[in-house]
């Protein structure tokens, strides 16, 4: 009796260490991570934009572009807008939640919650077209619309009799100084003499606010030709309702206000958006911050009305080969500033640290009122 | 005990062995296969994991490189505004320095301040600079820029580059790894190889292969997830692992390969090793199975022995003693016999004397031939020759019988002896009478054995239902209020040759083989038996048989008591037995009954005599069984083969041995009957009265 249990006490003992054996081989066998082996990039693009996507300017053309591109590569497009900075978190997740594998966005004001978003979810791709922020799977755009605002600046210059030109901001960011100043910059080099009034309407989506403000500032003085910008079109409507000349944003060829109308600067996004997407498919995505500009056709000059001054193509056209082959850009030396300080002297050239972040400064020839 | 499982075992165990073992086989090389697949498997991951490190490794160097350079250009750029008049000496200096590659500044409207000027759109990299930032771009047949801002405030004034040309490229930033065998490029997606590997001299190179050419494309689509990917393929130049990984900061990518052979070192060698350890593992795991086998039937086959020596070594012990207790037992009524028969030697003529002596001699005899009898049945027990052998059974009858015999024993003891049946409906029954009457007469003998003066004993049997409607459940019980048994003795009561004390001590008598006997009928019959005891109150006995019933016999049969004597008289008996004394002692046995007697002393004579006899002349035949010349049985067989009546006389058995064989032996050979030595009167009678009456 004695040996018989110790015979199944040493039988018990090898089956034992027998299933321990297989155990181990089949725990440790994780399944070969075939190292090519990779997850078929989703093809359900989301949207979220904080501005609204029939604003007639920068949201919808992103908009616009987004979802073209979407059709002609046979993505699903799901965009959700007006989107508040403090509900962005959520809406983006819902989007991801529902599979989509691109999150496309509007503006630096999401960029924190941006950061964390993709952190999270590493297999999703994001990409801002405004904003500074990039990570391993965030990409954001730098466009340097700046360089079309200065060939409307040219424009404008060239067209002005009175040498008064009106510029109508919702207020005085950055981002409206810099347009501002860049369109400056274009009008004095075209004509010396020409200045730029500006005035804020304290509010982006009031239209009356808008119209009025401009109104103010058309009665306050001469002035022939006016853009603006963060404004409803209400502020150049009242303009053109005046008679004055107007330069602007345009989302297509159509021209807003044939009456008046010189010229705008326009946006296509189409060819960047197509390239990311591509890059997103080959599972070559880099979240870096891509630049954009003139040079790319990221920002482009809507064709001259006939209502410009005969000459003004040809100007226009050698500012934009400057433009084009790198030998210029528009902040590159000398500028003054209004206060008669040099900024940026002859031969050099503005950072784009500056440019993005530290020109809280207007350039000569800016009134602001 | 031989294990009547072990021989089964012990047959089986061979193939049963094998089949396990083939099994176990079977098992382990499979074990051992998906063992060496798995670490296969295992150390190719591995090798693809440090592929992938040694690219991020490679990468990193390169990235590094590009760093070092680019802090090498920044420095001289951070200098350059300051020191206007020694510009053009300092660049020199630092052109000569180092004359891999071109330096050049330009100011930011792309006209040039020292060596050649370049265009943005070639190198995007001064585009970067001209906007403040440091780049690296590479322009397919001009070859690698590196261009950084120099600051004036936090303007940019000028933009400094330098220019590594397609040639130098190899040498200046080419990384291989592996000490050499790894062949590595710096590749950009869009533009191609930036820096060629060392492999670059050799005719077409392996990194042109079709094959080779899809593994770097299924690699570059895995390298954004982790930054590396590293992957095993074959070329012409044998297995090889590809390996890829990012350049942080810039566009490019390593991408390259080693000969598996060269990453394998060393580490194929744990494969061999653990398929050699799991091998020795594996037949140590066999051999000591094997082993684990073998001293198991060993060990068993010893334990039978043991077991076997155990069961004889008890056996033999229980025989001892009692052939020790038994010589005693014998010896007693032996003496008895040889002490007064000299006694009634020593004065024949005092006929009181004589008589007492006789009739003490009688007594002992009873007892010695009962002993005998219970010696023998014991040992038939033993050796497995129990037949029963049924016949119908009249209990009430057998009931009567019992209290015959028990009744002398009973009255000397002035014992109370009570016997009654109880709800029997069916008093006849099929059984083995003669064992039913002597298993009841050993309850009883025990009962007023171990019973003192003045007691009382019970028996009873009663009727209860059976599964069957032709059997009934007779449970019989035997009681006394006598001495009991310890209950330590109780245990072992029905063993052979136990007694409780001794009969020297105790003074009664017994072989302690009764209820051993009763305990194997029983057990032959299918029956149960239950023992109740108390030391000092009395035991109790029950039995539960299971019988068919049986008709009841006709009245005249059942009344043993009844009928006039048979007229015996002067029935002429031919008596056949070769020993001399035993003719004697039967012969006066018969002729006290008034039998006529002839004497035979072998078969041959008597079949003689019948033969010569007239028919009739002969009533009875007591025939022997063991004679020589002729036994009984061949004597028998030849008297029935005689012409006539003389064929049809009655032949009796008359035999020492009274056994179921020998019953049966003498049924066959055509004998009416069978007798046990010594010659009974009684059973004579009765057994006459069957035949002739």
């Amino acid at each position: 009796m004695d040996l018989r249990r110790r015979r199944a006490i040493i039988l018990a003992v090898v089956l034992l260490a027998l299933a321990a054996l297989v155990a181990i081989i089949v725990v440790s066998a994780t399944p070969p991570q075939n190292a090519n082996s990779r997850t078929p990039a989703a093809n359900k693009v989301g949207m979220v934009l904080n501005g609204s996507a029939d604003d007639g300017g920068f949201t919808q053309a992103l908009h616009e572009a987004a979802q073209a591109v979407c059709a002609e590569m046979g993505m699903q497009f799901i965009s959700r807008d007006g989107i508040s900075a403090d509900d962005f978190p959520a809406t983006a997740q819902q989007l991801i939640d529902i599979g989509c594998g691109m999150i496309l966005c509007d503006s630096e004001a999401f960029d924190d919650d941006l950061v964390e978003l993709a952190a999270k979810n590493p297999r999703v791709r994001f990409i801002n077209a405004m904003g500074t922020v990039k990570g391993h799977n965030l990409a954001s755009c730098m466009r340097r619309t700046y360089q079309a605002r200065y060939l409307t600046g040219i424009v404008a210059g060239l067209q002005t009799q009175t040498n008064e030109i009106g510029y109508v901001v919702s207020s005085l960011t950055l981002e409206t100084i810099r347009q501002l100043n860049a369109f400056t910059l274009g009008a004095r080099k075209a004509n010396p003499k020409a200045t730029v009034f500006v005035r804020c309407t304290n509010d982006r989506y009031d239209e009356d606010a808008a119209a009025q403000t401009m109104d103010a500032l058309l009665d306050a003085h001469d002035i022939d030709v006016v853009s603006s910008h963060a404004v409803p079109t209400s502020a150049l409507a009242a303009a053109d309702k005046r008679n004055t000349w107007t330069i602007g944003y345009c989302s297509n060829s159509e021209t807003p206000f044939p009456r008046t109308w010189l010229t705008g600067y326009t946006f296509d996004w189409k060819p960047f958006y197509t390239l990311r997407f591509e890059e997103w498919q080959d599972n070559r995505f880099v979240g870096k911050q891509y630049r954009g500009g003139i040079r790319n056709g990221l920002v482009s000059l809507a064709p001259l009305s006939d209502l410009v001054r005969p000459g003004t193509q040809a100007v226009v056209d050698a500012e934009l080969d400057r433009l084009m082959n790198g030998t210029f850009d528009v902040f590159f030396g000398p500028i003054v500033d209004n206060s008669k300080t040099m900024r940026v002297r002859d031969g050099e050239a503005l950072s784009d640290e500056q440019i993005l972040h530290g020109m809280d400064w207007f350039v000569e020839g800016v009134v602001t009122e | 005990m031989t294990d009547a499982k072990g021989s089964k075992t012990a047959s089986r165990g061979p193939l049963r062995t094998g089949l396990i073992a083939v099994t176990m086989l079977v098992v382990t090389a499979a074990i051992g296969i998906f063992l060496y697949l798995q670490v296969n498997t295992l150390l190719n991951q591995y090798m693809e994991v440090q592929g992938e490190k040694q690219a991020e490794t490679l990468a990193e160097l390169t990235h590094r490189q590009f760093q070092v350079e680019l802090t090498a250009l920044y420095t001289v750029a951070s200098e350059l505004p300051q020191i206007e008049g020694m510009r053009e000496k300092a660049l020199r200096a630092i052109q000569e320095a180092d004359n891999s590659g071109q330096i050049s500044v330009q100011y930011v409207d792309g006209t040039s301040l020292y060596g050649n000027a370049y265009s943005s759109v070639d190198f995007p990299c001064i585009d970067s600079a001209v906007h403040g930032e440091n780049a690296i771009s590479y322009c397919p047949g001009k070859g690698l820029m590196f261009c950084v801002p120099a600051f004036r405030d936090k303007n940019i004034a000028y933009v400094v580059c330098r220019l590594y040309s397609e040639d130098v490229l190899r040498d200046r930033f080419g990384v291989d790894g592996y000490s050499g065998s790894g062949h590595t490029r710096i590749e950009d997606f869009e533009r191609g190889i930036v820096v060629d590997s060392s492999a670059s001299d050799q005719v077409g190179t392996v990194f042109d292969e079709p094959s080779v050419r899809d593994g770097i494309d299924a690699l570059d689509q895995n390298l954004y997830d982790k930054g590396s990917a590293s992957d095993f393929r074959t070329s012409s130049i044998g297995d090889i692992m590809l390996y890829a990984a990012l350049i942080e900061g810039t566009d490019y990518h390593v991408v390259g390969y080693v000969p598996k052979s060269v990453v394998m070192q060393g580490v194929q060698g744990i494969s061999y090793m653990v398929i050699i350890v799991f091998t020795v593992l594996a037949a140590m795991m066999f051999a000591g199975g094997f082993l684990l086998v073998v001293l198991e039937r060993k060990s068993r086959e010893s334990n039978a022995l043991r077991e076997a020596a155990r069961v004889a070594e008890k056996a033999n012990a229980a025989k001892s003693e009692f052939l020790a207790n038994m010589s005693h037992d014998i010896r007693t009524p032996m003496n008895a016999i040889t002490g007064f028969t000299r006694l009634a030697l020593q004065d024949p003529t005092d006929a009181q004397n004589v008589k007492d002596c006789l009739e003490k001699i009688q007594s002992a005899s009873d007892n010695l031939l009962s002993q005998l009898n219970g010696i023998l049945e014991m040992s038939r027990i033993e050796s497995g020759n129990l037949d029963l052998v049924e016949e119908p059974c009249f209990l009430p009858g057998i009931l009567d019988e019992l209290r015959v015999v028990t009744d002398d024993a009973a009255q000397s003891k002035q014992l109370t002896v009570t016997m009654q049946l109880d709800e029997v409906t069916n008093r006849t029954v099929w059984c083995d009478r003669a064992r039913l009457r002597q298993m009841l007469l050993n309850l009883l003998s025990n009962a007023i054995k171990f019973t003192p003066e003045g007691g009382n004993i019970w028996l009873g049997i009663r009727q209860s239902t059976a599964d069957s409607p032709e059997k009934a459940r007779y449970i019989m019980v035997v009681k006394d209020d006598g001495i009991g048994m310890s209950q330590e003795f109780a245990e072992k009561a029905f063993t052979p040759f136990e007694r409780e004390r001794t009969s020297t001590v105790s003074g009664l008598e017994g072989s302690g083989l009764g209820l051993a006997i009763v305990k194997n009928f029983v057990d032959a019959m299918g029956g149960t038996i239950q023992l109740k005891t108390d030391q000092g109150s009395g035991t109790q006995v029950t039995v539960e048989l299971e019988m068919r019933f049986a008709d009841d016999p006709l009245p005249q049969q059942a009344q043993q008591e009844d009928t006039a004597e048979l007229s015996l008289d002067g029935l002429r008996v031919l008596l056949v037995d070769d020993i001399e004394l035993n003719r004697e002692i039967a012969a006066a046995v018969l002729e006290m009954s008034d039998f006529e007697v002839e004497q035979a002393c072998d078969g041959t004579e008597a079949v003689d005599m019948v033969a010569t006899a007239e028919p009739g002349y002969y009533d009875l035949v007591l025939m022997d069984i063991q004679m020589p010349t002729m036994n009984g049985y061949e004597a028998t067989q030849a008297i029935r083969k005689l012409e006539g009546a003389r064929s049809r006389v009655p032949i009796i058995a008359l035999s020492a041995n009274a056994f179921d064989e020998d019953r049966k032996a003498s049924a066959d050979a055509g004998m009416n009957a069978h007798l046990a030595k010594p010659l009974d009167p009684d059973e004579l009678m009765d057994t006459l009265r069957q035949l002739l009456g």
